[in-house]
């Protein structure tokens, strides 16, 4: 049957409506004077029902306009007048035009094939408008915090350095703090779609981790306010920071990009599914690689083919793992949604329509994105550190000093045939590390002359 | 169905003695050989009596309040929600011809072999076909092979994103019960002298399963059907001459394509049958919105399987009884139908509505509803829609 009919039967009715006198009744059982209309369309159901209520409601509006007459007697004309001044009139009507009204409905009776409804309208009441004050993340290019922070003399920083990078981490946290109260990273984390229920402290904390890697490039100028030296040799200072938002705004906005755009390798045995995969992905927005090494997220693909008894389906299950092997997330098909005829090129075919569904490329894209936050939030994809044994050294000191670099963490060593391959975590791409890790290995060994060399995203030689 | 009650039902064209005439009629049965099924058609309203006027069985007046009248209706309360059902046949191996020995022996062997040929799974499709068209339940079809074909081309010529899209926005159906009908082929060559008399017949039992219990359910019972070659052809056509054992001429019970045709006719009779004993065990009902003369307006129609010239027996319920009205018929449209009280019951209860309705419209209230039950298929149903021929 279908909209087509519906239409017609509204529109016909309308027309109905707009030439015979309105069976309008006036309800005054009730405090306020309601305006009772009925309203019919043809068909069952819920769209029939919302016709109905259209029908009815559209009947009351040209009837508020004054477009279809209505004889009232004298007493109900001065009471209609009384409880409908002009005002809350043109309000009635706006709201049925907008749809906003609120009316009461009647249970839907039937009437041979068509649907009907009584409607109920009442005079709008006067209603106090409510602005919410939210906190506000106004246009200022900067904002000024005062924080406390503390720290100890340790591997080349001084107390009081130590302390004021302590104060820098917290005041561009503290910053992110507010920016995550006024919705702006929702705002911002809402270009990767598929990431809504990710809740923010999980982003303000992965932002954080990050973030105050680079505080000091984030920051404008700072006073000191006082500073205390503790007798355990910890300095505390207070400072009053001078943020650059503007510059958090658009770092924020890299990492998410960062994050909600990974560099993903497809690793698929059929090619064509491999094919599918690629171009799903890369119509989703995501960065592909040609080989896993410059990948920082694998999608593994196993295509299962089922010889059914009514004939050909296709189960494809993908799992997001890294490079070391650990599994983010995973996505399943439902085999079930289209069989075909046992025939080879069928399953190409299985494929396509799989991954042309659009359930299924939100999941994928779903799945996706929040394994990049799970990864983030585990403190990044798994790197690894070729050295050589001389440049290794001590595993001890090594794995303090990497400890000791921002944002590194779940630090393995191992030593095999005659290399030391250190498994670490972090946020920053290969590049980065490699800077951050070059002054902790002259601190580690000052006498041995390091050469690092980035080999790919996942790994960076030492010799 | 019993015998005697069969016996007892008044058919159109032939009178049988010893009907009592009190008794209730609204159907009559087509008659066959003794002990065969036979089709049970809903008397047109004009034939029914007075007495005839009474609420059949298995009428039920649940109302719509729950149905959404979407394609999927969800709540199982709704009485449009139909049950989906898969069909499957088996066809009951009966060799008897092993062991025969003498002349007869390859007569027999031949008979056999030819009635074994005939696989019912074949018909699965027509009566697919014919259980859709009523609207009992919700066919779920096994004609994988076509579907497969069809689903492959349609994605050759429409592409995958058109495919994926609109598969995606149906809802897929689950099945709720099979159908299993087993089909038991029995046949016999009756020797004379000159000319022999070949039989077959066939048995046929419907049973309904929940598959996810592997419960038998006892409702809707169809019950067994039996069909014989008899009742699809003339008796003489089957007269065959056998010379020393082999066929001579006559109907040839050798030729497996002779006997298949035979089979066919008579699996054809017996969904027929089916489907009428169907249509009794699950009647159409629909709510009375309204009165107006002789005219009443249902509230449902073709979504709850009332069928073209449906008869209908007219209603009342209340405080649990029912009181029949009149009798009516009723023609569907797609969720209403529309149908005229040919004849008043004889009641007071009749009278007061028929009074109200002559002056206006009668509107059952709440407390005193009014329903529509169909009394079986309808004649013209099965002429139309069928290739059922009415005799005499």
């Amino acid at each position: 049957m279908g909209a087509k009919r519906l239409t017609q039967g509204f529109a016909l009715s309308t027309l109905f409506v707009c030439l015979s006198a309105s069976a309008l009744e006036l309800d005054k059982s009730q405090s306020s004077l309601a305006l009772v209309e009925q309203g019919c369309a043809y068909g069952r159901g819920a769209l029939a029902i919302e016709a109905a209520k259209a029908q009815a409601l559209n009947s009351l509006r040209l009837f508020l306009l004054g477009e279809t007459s209505f004889s009232f007697s004298t007493d109900d004309a001065q009471l209609f007048d009384e409880q409908y001044n002009q005002q809350s009139r043109e309000l009635l009507v706006s709201g049925i035009a907008q749809g906003t009204i609120r009316a009461n409905y009647d249970q839907p009776e039937i009437q041979g094939d068509d649907t009907c409804i009584t409607v109920r309208l009442t005079p709008p009441a006067d209603q106090d408008q409510e602005s919410e004050q939210d906190v506000v993340w106004g246009s200022e290019p900067t904002m000024s915090v005062v924080v406390v922070g503390e720290g100890k003399s340790k591997a080349g920083l001084t107390a009081r350095q130590a302390a004021e990078q302590d104060a820098f981490q917290r005041a561009v946290s503290q910053v992110l703090g507010v920016m995550v109260k006024s919705g702006f990273m929702q705002q911002s984390s809402s270009n990767m779609s598929a990431s809504a229920n990710s809740d923010d402290f999980n982003m303000q904390e992965v932002a954080t981790q990050s973030l105050s890697l680079q505080s000091q490039g984030l920051i404008s100028h700072w006073n000191e306010v006082s500073s205390v030296q503790l007798p355990d040799g910890t300095l505390t200072v207070t400072l009053d920071i001078t943020v650059e938002k503007k510059r958090i705004e658009e770092k924020v906005a890299e990492l998410i990009t960062s994050l909600g755009q990974p560099t993903v390798y497809i690793d698929a045995k059929l090619p064509i599914v491999k094919q599918i995969f690629t171009d799903a992905l890369a119509s989703m927005g995501f960065n592909l690689s040609e080989s896993p090494a410059a990948a920082s997220i694998i999608l593994q693909v196993l295509e299962n083919e089922k010889i059914t008894p009514s004939g050909l389906q296709l189960e494809l299950r993908a799992s997001v793992v890294d490079r070391a092997g650990n599994q983010y997330g995973a996505w399943q098909n439902d085999p079930t949604f289209l069989t075909l005829p046992n025939q080879p090129d069928m399953l190409n075919e299985l494929a396509s329509v799989h991954l042309a569904l659009e359930d299924n490329q939100q999941a994928l894209k779903q799945q996706l994105h929040d394994s990049v936050h799970k990864m983030a939030m585990r403190g990044g994809p798994v790197r690894e550190l070729i050295l050589s044994e001389r440049a290794a050294g001590k595993h001890g000191q090594l794995y303090t000093l990497l400890s000791a670099i921002n944002g590194v963490s779940d630090i393995k060593i191992n030593a095999e045939s005659g290399r030391v391959i250190v498994q670490l975590r972090s946020l920053n791409n290969a590049n980065d590390l490699a800077q951050y890790i070059e002054p902790s290995l002259r601190i580690h060994q000052p006498q041995y002359q390091t050469k690092l060399s980035v080999l790919n995203e996942y790994q960076i030689q030492v010799l | 169905m019993k015998l005697t009650k069969i016996a007892c039902l008044v058919a159109i064209g032939i009178a049988i003695t010893g009907c009592q005439s009190t008794k209730v009629s609204q159907t009559h049965s087509v008659e066959s050989n003794a002990g065969n099924s036979s089709l049970i058609i809903g008397k047109s309203a004009h034939d029914f009596e007075n007495s005839d006027i009474e609420v059949p069985a298995y009428f039920n007046t649940q109302g719509l309040q729950f149905c959404s009248y979407e394609t999927e209706e969800k709540d199982s309360r709704c009485p449009l929600a139909k049950k989906t059902i898969r069909l499957y046949f088996g066809d009951v191996q009966t060799d008897v011809s092993e062991n025969l020995q003498g002349t007869s022996a390859d007569v027999f062997n031949a008979m056999h072999s030819s009635i074994g040929k005939f696989q019912s799974k074949a018909l699965e499709n027509t009566l697919e076909n014919q259980f859709a068209g009523v609207n009992r339940f919700r066919i779920l079809t096994r004609d994988t092979d076509s579907v497969n074909a069809a689903m492959g081309e349609i994605l050759a010529d429409e592409g995958a994103v058109n495919v994926a899209k609109k598969a995606s926005s149906k809802s897929k159906l689950s099945t709720d019960y099979i159908i299993k009908v087993d089909v038991l082929k029995t046949g016999d060559m009756l020797f004379g002298s000159t000319q022999s008399l070949f039989q077959t017949s066939m048995e046929i039992s419907t049973g309904v399963i929940d598959p996810y219990t592997r419960e038998k359910l006892s409702y809707p019972n169809i019950g067994k059907i039996r069909v014989s070659n008899f009742d699809v052809r003339e008796k003489s056509s089957y007269t065959t001459v056998i010379a020393n054992g082999e066929y001579y001429r006559g109907f040839n019970y050798t030729s497996s394509k002779d006997v298949e045709s035979v089979l066919n006719e008579m699996s054809s009779r017996s969904f027929d049958i089916m489907l009428t004993r169907l249509l009794k065990e699950m009647p159409a009902t629909a709510q009375v919105m309204g009165i107006k003369g002789d005219r009443i307006s249902l509230d449902r129609g073709q979504n709850a399987g009332v069928l073209p010239n449906e008869t209908m027996v007219v209603f009342e319920y209340s405080a649990g009884f029912v009181e029949p009205i009149g009798v009516a018929t009723v023609n569907p449209s797609m969720q209403s139908a529309q149908g005229k009280i040919i004849r008043w019951k004889d009641s007071n209860l009749a009278e007061q509505v028929r009074d109200e309705a002559e002056t206006g419209i009668y509107r059952p209230d709440r407390q005193r509803r009014i329903f529509a039950v169909s009394v079986g298929v309808p004649i013209e149903f099965m002429k139309e829609r069928s290739t059922w021929v009415q005799k005499g």
